[in-house]
Formats: structure tokens, C-alpha cells, sequence
């Protein structure tokens, strides 16, 4: 096979990937944020087994671009307190699947164990449902009533996975709001 | 003894203490929690299952924790020193910081009892235990359908890193169950909570409820952990079909007031008595 079609189908792991990891979830999302919007290709993954403590995001990057990642990160308003490991196995991908279900004149959004449920109307957030870390009582408690439109992102609210989770259901339902 | 462990929001410290839920409100001495969701849901749907039937109050040790996992640290410092004084029969962990570190210290704590306690996961305690490969220790798991994904994913450290030549296949439940068995990731017992609910034993169906048939109740934040506070009232009670009286009883009450998505899960557990009645008649 041609070196260049190889390259194609290469899996993406094979190339030496770089992980930072942050010891909270809300800094590691905003480091991939303004990393993806330099342009550098990110992805949120699982820090690998060595490094997870519980409830555990990380953000890996080519680790051929390690020098001019920590120097964006360097100059950007993101967080500094970091460390970067290399990865030397495939980890796992963060699920970006959400679904959508009508009942009696109000819309549900799940993602992975994570659903919140708005009036169809008013937009009214009326219910949060599913998780397991200790912040979700407290998240779901600060956006009942509160059109989805003004309710705060559920991620600077809370601080776990699942807060991330609830993110991605609340966003998917925000744009379907959105039309 | 029923010992409830988990995490509440919006408090301070370590809360320990034999729990009421006089009027589906909780308490533990004067202190009340808001039932509206996680581990008060729970709490206060075991102790209306024990005060129906008449059962010793349920012990709980709550942290107080909205995401930071001091409270979750506190509360495992209390199992690991002092759970024995507590004479468990039924122990759940519920919702809480899954720290990778408590997972093995928690089941040698358990190990170390004259009497072995029946162990029940839902939330956080039972990401805790799939994680860090403990799951066959524990007697049941309570996940929903997002969840099995989760304990059938024998890579995802959270539900969030379900893999998605998983998530996508449309898997059944039987065989999502399968993986999750096959790879020692749930509990002896797995009840799993949806559109219909099942109750799988050492990877066989043995039950599934079906009806009364209210797809409101997916939305509804809590219908999850009332089913795990109710079973683990029953199981203290020592009910032979408390897994199937668990998940019956839940529809029931959702049927009996008329629930929709914006039903709030405090309504449920006032219910929970009636509801109860109406089993316990029905099956007469």
C-alpha cells in the first residue's frame, strides 16, 4: 500500500498523542475550548489508568505540538496549573450522542445516563434525571424553573463528569429551541 | 440495620443519624433535607418503606458535598472507622465523588464484619465499584438504560466514555446485560430501571415488569432513587420478591397521581404508603 494511503487509514492513536490534565473538570474544558478555537486538533478523552482519581477528564493533542500548546496555553486566561503525560495507548473517546422524546407537550433530551426535560412551550426546565456525581442534586436544583435560554451552562454550575454530561443534553436542546 | 450512604447538597459536614420521613420529608435529628433528588430521594423513600412496615429506622451517613469531594471524603472516613459499630445488615452507597482510592479500602472494611451486609450500589457508589473492578462483590446494582451501557463498556471508566461502537449499536438489553456479566462489571443482582424493568440474577432474566406503562416517568428526576431506597428497605425486611415489589410499587405511585414530566419526585415518595396498601391488597 502507498505510504500516503496508509497514512489515511492510520489510526490516530499511533501518532505520539500528549495529555494535559488539570485536577478539575471545568479547567480542562475550558483548555480544550480555546485550544480548538487556536485551531489545534484536541479531543477530550479519559486520562489514562495510571492518572484517573475518579470523575476524570483530560485533553489530548499532538504531541509533536507540545511546545506551542503550553505556550498558548501560557498567554491564554485558562488555567495553568497542568501537567503533561504521554499517552501510549488509544483512550477512550467522551460520548457526544443525544436523543430526543416527546411526552404530552414536553421535550427530553438524554445523553448517556444524563436527561433534562423542558416544557414544549415556555421552554421552562422542569426536570433533571440520571447521574451519580454528588453536584447533580445541585445543578438540577439551580436550573428547575428557569427557561433553558437564561439557565446557566450546567458545567459552570458543576464540576463532574456528569455535569459535562448534562452539558451536552442541555446544549443539544437549547439549539433544537433554537430551531 | 439499613445503613444509607451518600452525599447531600447544600449542607456542611457529616450528618449521622437514624432517618424519618414523617410526610415523605426527611430528617435525621433536627436536622431536614430537601427530597427532591439523589441521596435524600433515597433516604426518605427507605425510611417510608420501614416506617410502613414497621421496620428500625434507617441509618444514614450523609457528606455534605455539592461536587468538591470533601463530603464524600468525610463519609468514607466514617465507614472505614466505625461502619462495624453500625451492626449493618443492608448497606447502599448512593451518590458521591467516585474516588478510585475508596473502592478497595470500603470492601476490605466489609470483609472485616463478624456478619456479611447485603450491598447495594446505585449513582456514584456504584460507578465506584464497576471502576475500580469490585462490581461481583456487590449484591445488586440499580442502573438505568444509560447506565447498563456503562457496565456493559468494560473500557468506560464513567458513563460519559461509553464507547460508541457501543452506544450506536443498539444493542439490546439482554445482551448489554451479557457484556456487563461476562466481563464481571455488575452485581450479582442487576435491576434495571426503564420503559420496562428488568431483574437479571447471575446474567439471567428471572423478571421484568411492564405496566402500568407511564413513559413520564423517565423524566422525572428521582423515580431512580426511589426504586433504590424502596428495594433496600425491602431487602431489609427480608422480602423475598422485594426487587419486583420495589419496581411494581414505583409505577404504581406514578399511576396513582397522575405524573407528568414536570412532576417533581416529592410527590412520589408522599405516595409511597398508599401505594404500598395497594400492592400488599392486590397481592392478598
Amino acid at each position: 500500500m502507498a505510504n500516503w494511503l496508509k497514512k489515511i487509514f492510520e489510526p490516530n492513536y499511533v501518532k505520539p498523542k500528549g495529555i494535559i490534565l488539570y485536577g478539575s473538570v471545568q479547567a480542562v474544558i475550558q483548555t480544550h475550548k480555546m485550544l480548538e478555537d487556536k485551531g489545534f486538533l484536541v479531543r477530550l478523552v479519559a486520562p489514562p489508568p495510571e492518572f484517573r482519581i475518579g470523575c476524570d477528564l483530560a485533553v489530548e493533542f499532538d504531541l509533536i505540538e507540545q511546545e506551542a500548546v503550553e505556550n498558548t496555553i501560557k498567554v491564554q486566561p485558562v488555567a495553568q496549573n497542568y501537567n503533561i503525560v504521554s499517552a501510549k495507548e488509544m483512550l477512550p473517546d467522551i460520548l457526544k450522542r443525544s436523543t430526543f422524546t416527546e411526552i404530552d407537550g414536553y421535550v427530553m433530551c438524554k445523553a448517556g445516563n444524563m436527561k433534562i426535560t423542558i416544557e414544549k412551550k415556555g421552554h421552562k426546565i422542569v426536570n433533571i434525571s440520571g447521574g451519580g456525581c454528588p453536584d447533580i442534586p445541585y445543578v438540577a436544583e439551580k436550573l428547575y424553573g428557569r427557561r433553558i435560554e437564561e439557565a446557566e451552562d450546567p458545567i459552570k454550575l458543576g464540576n463532574s463528569l456528569c455535569s459535562y454530561m448534562l452539558q451536552i443534553s442541555f446544549d443539544a436542546l437549547k439549539n433544537k429551541v433554537k430551531g | 440495620m439499613l445503613v444509607l450512604i451518600g452525599t447531600v447538597p447544600n449542607k456542611s459536614g457529616l450528618h449521622i443519624g437514624s432517618a424519618s420521613a414523617v410526610g415523605g420529608n426527611l430528617k435525621i435529628g433536627d436536622t431536614e433535607f430537601p427530597v427532591e433528588r439523589g441521596t435524600a430521594a433515597m433516604a426518605a423513600s427507605a425510611a417510608m418503606i420501614c416506617e410502613f412496615y414497621g421496620l428500625q429506622k434507617p441509618l444514614c451517613i450523609f457528606g455534605a458535598d455539592s461536587g468538591d469531594g470533601v463530603g464524600t471524603n468525610m463519609m468514607f472516613h466514617e465507614v472505614f472507622e466505625n461502619l462495624d459499630k453500625y451492626d449493618p445488615d443492608v448497606v447502599t452507597l448512593h451518590y458521591m465523588f467516585p474516588k478510585v482510592g475508596y473502592g478497595g479500602p470500603f470492601i476490605a472494611k466489609v470483609d472485616s464484619l463478624k456478619k456479611r451486609p447485603q450491598l447495594i450500589a446505585d449513582a456514584g457508589g456504584m460507578y465506584l465499584m464497576k471502576t475500580t473492578k469490585l462490581a461481583d462483590k456487590f449484591d445488586v446494582f440499580t442502573p438505568d438504560q444509560g447506565e447498563l451501557y456503562f457496565l456493559a463498556d468494560e473500557m468506560a471508566p464513567h458513563p460519559l466514555y461509553v464507547r460508541e461502537e457501543i452506544a450506536n449499536k443498539n444493542l439490546t438489553v439482554a445482551s448489554l446485560a451479557g457484556l456487563a456479566y461476562n466481563n464481571k462489571n455488575t452485581a450479582k443482582t442487576t435491576v434495571i430501571k426503564g420503559a420496562i424493568d428488568y431483574i437479571y440474577r447471575d446474567g439471567a432474566k428471572v423478571n421484568e415488569v411492564t405496566g402500568p406503562n407511564i413513559p413520564a416517568m423517565e423524566a422525572i428526576g428521582g423515580t431512580g432513587d426511589t426504586i433504590t431506597g424502596m428495594l433496600s428497605a425491602l431487602r431489609f425486611k427480608g422480602d423475598p420478591d422485594a426487587d419486583l415489589k420495589a419496581l411494581t410499587i414505583n409505577r404504581l405511585i406514578g399511576e396513582r397521581i397522575g405524573c407528568t414530566p414536570a412532576t417533581q419526585i416529592s410527590e412520589f415518595i408522599k405516595a409511597i404508603p398508599e401505594a404500598v396498601e395497594e400492592y400488599e391488597k392486590k397481592s392478598r
